[in-house]
Order: structure tokens, then C-alpha cells, then sequence
């Protein structure tokens, strides 16, 4: 069971090449053009022209449905129903989607989905009407049986994203004719089979394995079906509804003709918004908002009702961007439109709104608080429980919103930045950036703290919090700095540089292919990422379109880039 | 033993393979006297691994003096272990040799697993708990052990809440929810009349499990592992249900809303949560519905507050294990203290309950071997030697407890692997690089 994992010598030889700062996340985790390079096949002694191997990619995994996706999947199937907890999604490169594609359920999880799915299932086969609403036909009796099959047919090819095989609608069909014949209640019955159907891998997990197309070369294509799941779990961050898997019972998502008819009607759905919202919750981090600790003796201010504003306006500033008024993703970046309800009003120097509900609202003009990175959402994030933290903020923006890397710090550092160094002297408060001068002087620490810190320190202005301080303690506040040779003098001009920076638009399609895919993108996909880039580009840097650009390109309807082949792994093991 | 036709009746629908199931440990099963097994084997001890984050200040952690018996007294950290000293081994000047890549991770990762971190709150290598469960809880209801939590706060950059790890990209999260616990473990008791619906869900089972197969075949050998993992949890259900309807009463587990109604939220920080999962842990164990366990106070750098010791609701790891508390750093210091020994006396609350609960010939605490430790040995400087490590109970006769014994500097890996082979793991070395060792500590051995 134990097995190395070859990550761990890549990430050493990362460390010990020192702070990259080029783009990161690549699947090979490669961070340079010679890592890229193909070795050349054959001996390179014929006449003709050398052909390079094709690369060679991994062969997709299934997915466990994230937390969202599982609830937002059940509610679609049952209605409203309240779900106990589940095992809990686990983060890898900034994503739980990519946490899903990797880490296995322990046999504890297990059990929750069992009991969560008892609980839902019973819940809304609780009332008879209800459940009348949710199955495509409602038996009258146990003997009933055509209506039983046909009911778990329609609820499964939902649940599973495609038609149940002969065996499988037998094997549930006849968890109804034993509890039927146990019970003597037919919707008790239904119930049962379909609490299976929900506890079977083919719900839990996204199956979109694709098979080998000798139409495209032996290329591995992801079947219509697949197709339907991988567009509406990215889109909806749910199942696909019956229009979607009518389409692709027709074979009509084989296409990207047909993919972009159905992506345009997806886009167009309401559920669209619960699709955007889920990446931007796992993009920008927003559900560690609620399990962050603030010293609420120095911050009473912190409650949950000011956390929950704070992660309501991002989303609200996502909406508006992306579905109201449609425009530049990246005007988000240095905007100065905000949406406020009186606690953050507050929080924010703006007047109370009337009523006490969320409003837009425009910062004043000079101000330093600036789009995203002055949202109070981000700020208080990436700080500690009683102080800023620069580096946390800088890693942020480097990171999140330029795709580089910043390893962690090297071992032995002292981490501490403390005024009162514990002699009993006198303590002498020093600015942040005062205290962090030491880490980009030492060589050891200067290569990642040369990128972090002057991001995080054009923020010093704002609180653990996200409000906004004219001094630190009394103490002057530097807030000036460069971006990779852009001068700024605040957050305000930093916010500036970042949607000008030319690493912004590439780092949005890779963070937001990395979500889709459920894996870092593969070096033989940096091609069709550019051209993702440019279609973005050419559409006003659209969020939507951007979407539309990936789901409908070629190579979404495959599990590797041309010019590549799968790992052999697939299939193989005991 | 007193079968109710019932139960008969349910068993015969499930199939009435008795003799293969697991089962809660019987009075029947034990022999006369009840001092072994019925065939005159000993009773199998119980693992437990006790987690608690943001260190120890070895200034006040490591009792004074080294030796057993009177030679040695417990530190004022450990001061409320007083009373468990015959069962308390004190391991200090013990040294994570793993290089300190990632702050608070590095650290808990070696310790236990023996191993380096790796990125995004992975490990390498199994955990030592996922070690001893083959060879001491496999024929038990939790094959893989039961993990529970008290605090659910978060650790910047630590190994997410997990200290369980059946592999990498294999953990088993702790579970917050005691009342969860507790009608699990109810069911299990043999207290309940079984419910004649079990054997509808035993059919759910079955066919969610051939879904499950039939999926296994056509994936890559890491999706089936993954699987593999979903089935074993499949496994796991069935034998539980199995033993649901073959349980003997095994009395009846403590209900922690009629016991510690005001314990607080789930997740929350109160010595009334520490009493409500001893309470349950001590039954699993006697009941010896598993034997592998492990129990995290508070995650690796945990951000959560000990507003019961009096410190506030401001952030333990920041105010005092970083001592930024605005109040100074002597503030900083002694809270810490404090906040140590608070977690260490809700650790008493486990020890307690098990030196109180008659097993074999002794007591449970005489038949366990906890190993509890930490994320970090002095916090304010994220130092990795002297680390805070602990061995209580005498694994039923194969630990000699009562003792201080110090290293200079050795491998913080020895201390798990004693356990390992104490317990009866075959492996000859434990961990990885930096952190393997194939050598014991014969000191703390009876």
C-alpha cells in the first residue's frame, strides 16, 4: 500500500532551486521551457527528419463529487433536503477539485454517505406527494414492478449521468421487490432502491474515463454522456438536467457544434451562477472565511455576520461581472465598486445603506482600497488572528492571481515578528515592513520574500480585518513598492499593475482549466491554454466566454492533447 | 448469554454466518475469570495515538529528574498525569531528524509517520495507528480504527485536521460529532433490539459494493486503490451490521447530550467534549468494538482558543504558542503553560476513565498503549528536538510505565517504532530518509 511518491523529490529539487517565480502549476511540475522538451526519438542518425515521441500524459482519474457538487446534486435529485455531514473535501494546488481526482474516502466516509443518504431519501419520501414530484412514476403497489424499473431508469441515468445497463437496473430493481415483499410498501420500497442508486461509486464519483476513438487516431474521447457530466459539473457545479442528457443520448455532445448549443442554453440557466460562485469560492479560498480565527479581544467587530458579508459582496462582485453587467473579469482586479451592507459599510468608511441590506456602492476617489485585493474578503483572509501579514497577502496575489510559486520557508527560519523580543528591555514597536527586512536581506529567505513582501506590504494600510488604518501603531506606513519592474506607490496603483500585469489573463484560464480538469494542466496542453488566452482575450476578457472557449474547444471532448498518449496505467493492476 | 428470537430471526435473514463475524467482545468469550480469551490467549491491547497542536515548552514539560519509580517526578505540564505515573512514560531529548521543510508539518508528519510531509497536507507513509491496525484490529467492527477530534479550528499550512493516514492521499479525518459516535456505537452495543431493516440495508450494500467492482476493473491501479478503500468502507458496513445482529449486551455506551448536555458545539474546545469522546472511547476499547483509535485535541498549529483555561478567545497558537499576545511575552509564556496543562488534564479525562474500567486481569489503562504527542516541540521557535512525547498504559503487560527516560538527541521516530514492534508489527524499520530507524527504546519495555 505505501508507495513513494515522485512529488516528493520534485518538490525538493523546486526547494532547493530556491523561489521560482515563474508561471506554476504545471502537471509534470515543470517550471522552466528546457523541463518541457520532448527527448528526441530513434537514433537521430537517418536521413529524415526526427518525429518526437508523443508525450506522454496521465490517464484521467475519477473524481469523488466535491462537497458542492454532492450537495447541490442530491438537492437537484430530492428537493430541499437537510444532508448530515460528509467527509470533508481535501485542498490540493488550491483546489478541492483537484483534491477530488486524488485522495481516497476513508471507510468512515463511507458510512456518512450511507447515513446522510438514509436521512435525505427518507426525508423526502416522507410525504407521498413529495415523492410523487421526484420519480418518473409512482407506484401504486408492490406488484407494480414496470413502474418501479421505470422509475429507478429515470432517476438513475440523472443520478449516474447515464443509463443504468441491464444489470444494474436489475440489481436496484430488486433491493425494491425485497424490501416490497418485506414492507409491502411500494414508495418504502422505491425509497430503498434509490437511497442505492445514490450510495453506488457511480453517483459518489465522476466517471468520465473516455474510450479510444479510431476516428481521431485512437485519441481517448469522452463519451456524450461523459461529456454532459463534465459540462455540467463545470458549468452547474451540479448534475445534468434531462434537456442535457437527452442531447447526449442523442450523440449530440460528440461535437463541439453541439457541445456550444448546449453550453449556451447552460450559460444562459441560473444555475450558471451556482457554477461561477463554486469556483470563486475554491479559487479565492472563500470557505476558509468561516473557520477563521480572529483575537476577537482586539477585533470584537469579527462575528459571523461580518464574515458572512464579506463572502456574500465577493460573490456579489463576481455576479455583477460576470451575469449582471457582463464586462472585464479583470476589472475586478482595480475596481472601485464595491457592495456593502451596514456592517461592512462600516468596515469600509462608507456611509449606512437603508435599508440594512447589500447595496453597490463606489470607494471614494484616491482611495487606496482597490478591487479585489482590497476586498475586506481577501485582506482578512490572508492575515493573521491579530496582525496583517504580508507575506500571507503577497503569497496571495503572487499565487492566486499571477500563478507563481512561493515555496515554504526554508527549515529553522525564525518565524517570529515580535516588537517585544523577550529580554525584558524596553519594546520597541517597528513597522511590518520594518520587521521583514531581515528576511529579504538573508539570502536564504530574500528569493521568495523579494516576490511576497512588497505585494503584502502595499496592503499594510488595511487591518486584520480589511479596514482601512492611516498609521501601524502610530508608526508611518510605506505602502509603496514594484511589481516585476512596475513601480506603485499604494494598493491602490498596485491594483492597477495586477490587471495590467501580463500574467493576469494566463493565470486566470490556467486556475480556472486546473478547477475544470481536476488536475494541473499538462505541459502538451500549453497550446490550447494560449488559445483559450487569446479567444478570452478577443471576447473583452469575458468570464463567460472564457468558459465557453474551454467547454467548446476540441480538446475538451478529450482526456489528452493530440500529439500525446495516456500513461499505460490504465486498466492495469491486480 | 441470553439470544432474543428476534435477533435469531434477523441473523437467519442475513445468513447466519456467525462464526466469521465480528463481534463486540462477549462475557462468553472470555474465560472463567475473565483475565483471557477463552482459549487461554491474552487479551489483545488497545493503540490509541493522542494528537494535540502547538508543541511544548521543555522548560516545563520535562520533569526534572530521569529514572522509574521514585527517581522521577512529573513536571508541572504534567501535573495532571500525576495520578497515572505507574502507567507514564515520559520520553524527552527526543529529536525529529526529518528536515523542517514546512513549519508545524514537517514535524507531525515524522512523528507519525517517520516520514517528510509532502505538499497540500499529505504524508508518504502510513501513520503508525494504520501500522498496528492489521495486526491488533482487523477482525474488529472499525478495522481502520475510529478517529475523533475535539477541536475542528483550522492550522495555517499543517496537515489539514488529519493525524491518521492510511497511505498518501489516504487519511482518516477525525470525526467531531460524539452523539454520531455514540448511536453508532450504541448500535453496536447488542443494547438496541436490532432493527429487522438492517437486512435492507445489508442489500444496499451488496449491490453498491458490485457497482463498485465492476467500476474497479476498468480503472488505473491508483483509482483502484482508491476504490479499494470504498469497498474496504463497504466491508466495514456489512460487518457491522453482522454484528449488530449477533451482539451480546455490552452494556450501554454513555450518551454525551444526557451526560454533558452543555458541552458545547461541535468542534468547540470543553472539557465536557474530552469526557464525552473518553466516555465512548473507553467503550469501544472494553467493548472491543475496535482497538485501534486515535484522538486529536487540536490540529497541528491549531488556531483555536482555550476559552476554558482562561485564556480567552484570542488564538492559542498565535497569542501564546508565538507568545503575540499584546499583553507581553511573559503574558505569552505563562498562558502557554496554562494552556498546556488544561490539555493535558483533558487527556486525564481519557486516562481516567480507563484506569477506571476493569479489563482482564487489571484495567484498560493496564491493556492500551497511548502515544500522545505533538506538532512541534518548543512553539515560539518552531523547534523540532526535545520534542513532547508520551507513552501511557502497559500494552497488557509489554510496557513498564513510571518512568523518565532521556535521549540525546535520538530519532523521535524510535518512539512509535517501539510501539510498533511492542504491539506486535513484523515490519523490521519504521519511516522513511531522515526519519527511519529500525531500533527500539528497551527502557520503556516491562
Amino acid at each position: 500500500m505505501p508507495r513513494a511518491d515522485p512529488r516528493g523529490a520534485l518538490l525538493l529539487g523546486v526547494l532547493s532551486a530556491g523561489c521560482y517565480s515563474g508561471l506554476s502549476g504545471r502537471a509534470d511540475g515543470a517550471g522552466s521551457d528546457d523541463a518541457s522538451a520532448t527527448e528526441p526519438g530513434g537514433s537521430g542518425s537517418g536521413e529524415t527528419a526526427e518525429v518526437p515521441e508523443p508525450a506522454e500524459v496521465e490517464a484521467p482519474t475519477v473524481r469523488r463529487l466535491t462537497q458542492a457538487e454532492f450537495t447541490h446534486s442530491v438537492r437537484d435529485l430530492l428537493g430541499p433536503v437537510d444532508l448530515s455531514a460528509i467527509e470533508a473535501d481535501s485542498n490540493q494546488e488550491g483546489f478541492f477539485a483537484v483534491g477530488a481526482a486524488r485522495v481516497a474516502l476513508s471507510p468512515a466516509g463511507v458510512a456518512a454517505y450511507e447515513l446522510a443518504l438514509d436521512a435525505a431519501t427518507a426525508q423526502a419520501f416522507a410525504d407521498p406527494a413529495n415523492a410523487a414530484g421526484l420519480v418518473a412514476c409512482v407506484p401504486a403497489t408492490v406488484a407494480d414492478v414496470a413502474c418501479i424499473r421505470d422509475a429507478i431508469a429515470a432517476f438513475g441515468r440523472r443520478a449516474w449521468r447515464r443509463p443504468l445497463n441491464a444489470t444494474e437496473l436489475d440489481r436496484y430493481a430488486g433491493i425494491a421487490t425485497d424490501v416490497g415483499v418485506e414492507t409491502g410498501d411500494a414508495l418504502v420500497a422505491l425509497r430503498h432502491a434509490l437511497w442505492g442508486v445514490l450510495q453506488s461509486p457511480h453517483f459518489l464519483y465522476r466517471v468520465e474515463l473516455g474510450t479510444p476513438s479510431e476516428d481521431d487516431g485512437g485519441r481517448v474521447k469522452f463519451s456524450s454522456y461523459e461529456m454532459a457530466s463534465r459540462l455540467a459539473f463545470t458549468m452547474w457545479n451540479t448534475l445534468p438536467d434531462d434537456a442535457l442528457l437527452d442531447a447526449a443520448q442523442a450523440d449530440e455532445l460528440a461535437t463541439s457544434t453541439g457541445i456550444a448549443a448546449q453550453a449556451q442554453r447552460m450559460l444562459a440557466d441560473p444555475r450558471a451562477r451556482q457554477g461561477v460562485a463554486n469556483f470563486v469560492a475554491e479559487h479565492y479560498r472563500l470557505w476558509q472565511l468561516e473557520e477563521k480565527a480572529k483575537d476577537t479581544t482586539q477585533f470584537p467587530e469579527w462575528t459571523p455576520t461580518l464574515k458572512a458579508a464579506m463572502r456574500q459582496e465577493m460573490l456579489a462582485r463576481i455576479e455583477e461581472v460576470v451575469f449582471t453587467t457582463p464586462a472585464d473579469f479583470l476589472s475586478l482586479y482595480d475596481d472601485d465598486k464595491v457592495f456593502v451592507n451596514n456592517e461592512l459599510a462600516a468596515l469600509y468608511g462608507l456611509p449606512a445603506v437603508e435599508p440594512d441590506a447589500f447595496h453597490p456602492a463606489t470607494l471614494p476617489a484616491g482611495d487606496a482600497r482597490r478591487g479585489l485585493i482590497g476586498s475586506a474578503m481577501i485582506l482578512a483572509l490572508n492575515s493573521l488572528p491579530a496582525r496583517t501579514s504580508a507575506t500571507e497577502r503577497g503569497q496571495f496575489i503572487a499565487e492566486t492571481l499571477l500563478c507563481k510559486t512561493v515555496p515554504p520557508p526554508p527549515p529553522d527560519v525564525d518565524t517570529n515578528l515580535d516588537d517585544d523580543d523577550g529580554s525584558g528591555g524596553p519594546v520597541v514597536h517597528r513597522t511590518l515592513r520594518e520587521k521583514l527586512e531581515p528576511h529579504r536581506e538573508n539570502p536564504a529567505c530574500a528569493g521568495c520574500h523579494n516576490v511576497t513582501d512588497p505585494l503584502g506590504l502595499a496592503l499594510e494600510h488595511f487591518d486584520t480585518m480589511g479596514r482601512y488604518r492611516e498609521t501601524d501603531l502610530g508608526l508611518t506606513i510605506d505602502a509603496s513598492g514594484e511589481l516585476d519592474g512596475v513601480p506603485f506607490v499604494d494598493a491602490a496603483e498596485l491594483a492597477v499593475a495586477l490587471r495590467e500585469h501580463p500574467d493576469a489573463l494566463s493565470c486566470l484560464v490556467r486556475k480556472l482549466y486546473t478547477y475544470t480538469a481536476g488536475r494541473l494542466p499538462f505541459d502538451a496542453e500549453d497550446d490550447f491554454l494560449a488559445a483559450i488566452g487569446v479567444e478570452f482575450e478577443v471576447n473583452d476578457n469575458r468570464f463567460d466566454r472564457l468558459l465557453l472557449a474551454i467547454v467548446t474547444h476540441d480538446d475538451f471532448r478529450f482526456a489528452h492533447p493530440a500529439d500525446s498518449v495516456l500513461g499505460t496505467d490504465q486498466g492495469e493492476g491486480p | 448469554m441470553k439470544m432474543l428470537p428476534r435477533r435469531t430471526v434477523l441473523r437467519g435473514l442475513i445468513g447466519g454466518t456467525a462464526l466469521a463475524l465480528p463481534l463486540p467482545r462477549l462475557v462468553s468469550m472470555l474465560n472463567g475469570n475473565g483475565t483471557a480469551y477463552a482459549d487461554g490467549s491474552p487479551l489483545r491491547p488497545r493503540y490509541l495515538t493522542w494528537f494535540f497542536g502547538n508543541g511544548a515548552d521543555p522548560a516545563h514539560w520535562v520533569p526534572a529528574a530521569v529514572g522509574v519509580g521514585d527517581a522521577w517526578a512529573p513536571s508541572t505540564a504534567l501535573a495532571p498525569l500525576a495520578e497515572f505515573k505507574p502507567w507514564l512514560s515520559v520520553l524527552s531529548g527526543y529529536q525529529v531528524a526529518v528536515p523542517a521543510i514546512y513549519a508545524h508539518k514537517s514535524a507531525p508528519a515524522a512523528v507519525l509517520t517517520g516520514a517528510q510531509a509532502m505538499d497540500g497536507g499529505d504524508v508518504q507513509l502510513p501513520s503508525i495507528d494504520q501500522l498496528l491496525a492489521p495486526v491488533i484490529n482487523a477482525d474488529t467492527a472499525f478495522p481502520s480504527g475510529l478517529h475523533v477530534g475535539i477541536s475542528n479550528v483550522t492550522g495555517a499550512g499543517a496537515l489539514d485536521f488529519n493525524i491518521s493516514f492510511s497511505g498518501p492521499n489516504a487519511p482518516n479525518p477525525p470525526n467531531y460529532d460524539p452523539v454520531a459516535l455514540f448511536t453508532n456505537l450504541l448500535a453496536l452495543s447488542g443494547t438496541l433490539e436490532p432493527d429487522p431493516a438492517l437486512f435492507r440495508r445489508k442489500k444496499i450494500l451488496d449491490a453498491v459494493a458490485a457497482d463498485a467492482s465492476e467500476l474497479r476493473a476498468k480503472l488505473g491501479s491508483q483509482d483502484k486503490e482508491r476504490l479499494d478503500r470504498h469497498l474496504d468502507g463497504l466491508d466495514q458496513l456489512q460487518a457491522q451490521i453482522d454484528a449488530i445482529a449477533n451482539a451480546a449486551d455490552c452494556g450501554m455506551p454513555v450518551d454525551p447530550n444526557v451526560a454533558y448536555p452543555d458541552r458545547g458545539a461541535d468542534g468547540a474546545i470543553t472539557r465536557g467534549r474530552c469526557q464525552a469522546f473518553a466516555d465512548l472511547l473507553t467503550f469501544a476499547f472494553s467493548c472491543e468494538l475496535t482497538r485501534v483509535a486515535t484522538h486529536v485535541f487540536s490540529c497541528a498549529a491549531c488556531h483555536a482558543g482555550y476559552p476554558e483555561a482562561g485564556l480567552g478567545e484570542v488564538t492559542f497558537h498565535e497569542d501564546f504558542g508565538h507568545r503575540l499576545s499584546p499583553m507581553g511575552v511573559d503574558f505569552g509564556t505563562a498562558g502557554f503553560h496554562t494552556g498546556v496543562e488544561y490539555t493535558m488534564s483533558c487527556l486525564a479525562e481519557l486516562l481516567q476513565r480507563f484506569r477506571d474500567t476493569p479489563d482482564g486481569a487489571g484495567n484498560l489503562l493496564d491493556n492500551v498503549a497511548i502515544y500522545a504527542t505533538s506538532c512541534v516541540g518548543l512553539p515560539w521557535d518552531h523547534r523540532m528536538d526535545d520534542f513532547p512525547m508520551l507513552v501511557i498504559g502497559k500494552a497488557g503487560g509489554r510496557l513498564r510505565g513510571d518512568i523518565h527516560h532521556r535521549s540525546a538527541g535520538e530519532n523521535t521516530s524510535m518512539v512509535p517504532f517501539t510501539l510498533l514492534q511492542t504491539l506486535g508489527g513484523a515490519q523490521p524499520s519504521f519511516g522513511a530518509a531522515e526519519g527511519l530507524v529500525s531500533a527500539g527504546i528497551p527502557e520503556i519495555l516491562a
